[in-house]
């Protein structure tokens, strides 16, 4: 059980997202409208397409490949609605993010 | 060295020969393994791949699909790589990637070309041994003198005749379409590799057909609407065919629709012109091609199946209008990522 420091609140604003490598796992960063800051699997779970390359509007991450959605505050699949992010557990600590990576895995899905 | 490698993919236990002339990606897909892809020409970045041991060697090491952070990470593209011995590579994989029909190389002999357009011809070939591919796939056409191979769909369906038929628009600059349309002639003979692709026609919905082709995404969009007439889809389904051009004299397909049963009833033609030029040029619609989906198809979008193939601006607002807009089922949704 150990969390590891990403960055700081500086490096991700509201509406924001950025992608970090957290121990060898690639994490994306996001912080949703009303400040929530959560971390997700950085890798769409359809492709191996890096989610930082797509969208974000404040609500939902969309992969730029397909435009698979998700809920940047759960990370559950918006369209399509049967797959996830995998969610990384995140701390702050005065203005540190930080990011336990330990058991979790990114999440694939089939069409 | 041996002439044959052997490939394991790590993450599904999987392994696979690769002769000589192929990528890993092609190895695969002739072994009936179903490695992500779905350009199979260094463009989508769908087949990107991990070396976790051997040697490989780039075809093309620019290739627009492997970002810089990519090759920071030490990706690679499947469909761009060859192995240099045996390997270990850690791959996705998946069972929608397994061919149905395992491509294979063949020669093939151009035997006819037409004008489609001031800007667009057919090139028929006869293969060497079959026209075995599933209506909207694409073959790999290696063109002398063209360094790699190049990625056309097929208009025609699969048949006896082993007629493989192209529709293909020039390209400014385009080492490709330079040879098609300047060098090749009648009765010189290319290496076909096929078929590829993902975007096919599916047999088993009942939903009614929409495809939406741009500019020289016509083929492809052609070549789903013969099939679904010749597998008698349209007996109770209807298929809306849009074509989106840029002027009015790059419009065409309706002469290729018109031929099969159904036409006028089953089978829509709905033509959209970006630039009318003068106004009394044209009286059909005008705009962009996917504007025109939502006011002509009489149900709500998540009702039909799509399929599209076009620029990258087109299908781009396709997918944006399919998937955010609308919310439709991505099963439903059916195309070949190119970039």
């Amino acid at each position: 059980m150990s969390f590891t420091k990403v960055c700081t609140l500086d490096d991700v604003w509201e509406g924001e997202m950025e992608a970090f490598t957290v121990n060898g796992q690639d994490i994306l960063l996001v912080c949703a409208e009303g400040g929530d800051i959560k971390a997700f699997q950085g890798i769409c779970p359809h492709q191996d397409i890096p989610l930082i390359e797509g969208k974000f509007d404040g609500k939902k991450v969309i992969c730029r490949a397909h435009l698979w959605q998700f809920d940047a505050c759960t990370g559950k699949g918006i369209n399509p609605d049967d797959c996830a992010l995998a969610a990384y557990p995140v701390k702050i600590d005065g203005e540190d993010i930080l990011v336990e990576t330990d058991g979790v895995e990114p999440l694939f899905a089939h069409t | 060295m041996s002439n044959q490698v052997t490939i394991n993919n790590r993450k599904d236990g999987r392994s696979f020969v690769q002769s000589a002339q192929d990528s890993i990606l092609r190895a695969a897909l002739r072994a009936g393994v179903g490695l992500s892809y779905e350009c199979n020409s260094g463009g989508c970045g769908s087949c990107k791949f991990e070396l976790v041991d051997g040697q490989i060697q780039s075809l093309w090491p620019d290739a627009p699909g492997l970002t810089e952070r990519d090759k920071k990470r030490g990706r690679h593209l499947a469909c761009q790589c060859r192995a240099v011995g045996d390997v270990t590579i850690a791959a996705p994989s998946g069972a929608e990637y397994v061919p149905r029909l395992a491509p294979g190389r063949q020669a093939a002999r151009l035997v006819e070309v037409r004008d489609i357009t001031h800007d667009m011809k057919e090139f028929r070939f006869v293969a060497a041994d079959n026209a075995n591919f599933l209506a909207g796939q694409f073959a790999m056409l290696e063109l002398p003198g063209v360094t790699g191979s190049r990625a056309y769909s097929m208009s025609n369906t699969a048949n006896d005749r082993r007629e493989w038929h192209f529709q293909i628009r020039r390209v400014l600059h385009g080492q490709g379409t330079r040879v098609l349309f300047d060098q090749l002639a009648v009765g010189d003979v290319v290496e076909l590799d096929g078929p590829y692709g993902l975007a096919y026609l599916r047999n088993d919905t009942p939903r009614d057909i929409v495809c939406v082709a741009g500019g020289s995404g016509l083929p492809p969009m052609i070549s789903i609407a013969r099939g679904a007439a010749e597998a008698g889809l349209l007996g109770e389904r209807t298929l809306y065919f849009f074509y989106g051009a840029r002027t009015p004299r790059d419009v065409c397909g309706e002469d290729m629709l018109r031929e099969l049963e159904g036409y006028g009833s089953r089978i829509r033609y709905i033509p959209v012109v970006s630039l009318p030029e003068a106004p009394d040029s044209w009286q059909g619609a005008t705009g962009y091609v996917h504007d025109q989906l939502q006011g002509v198809l009489p149900g709500a979008l998540i009702d039909y199946e799509f399929y599209f193939a076009g620029p990258p601006p087109m299908t781009q607002a396709v997918q944006e209008l399919l998937m955010v807009g609308h919310k439709v089922q991505f099963g439903q949704i059916h195309f070949d990522r190119f970039f």
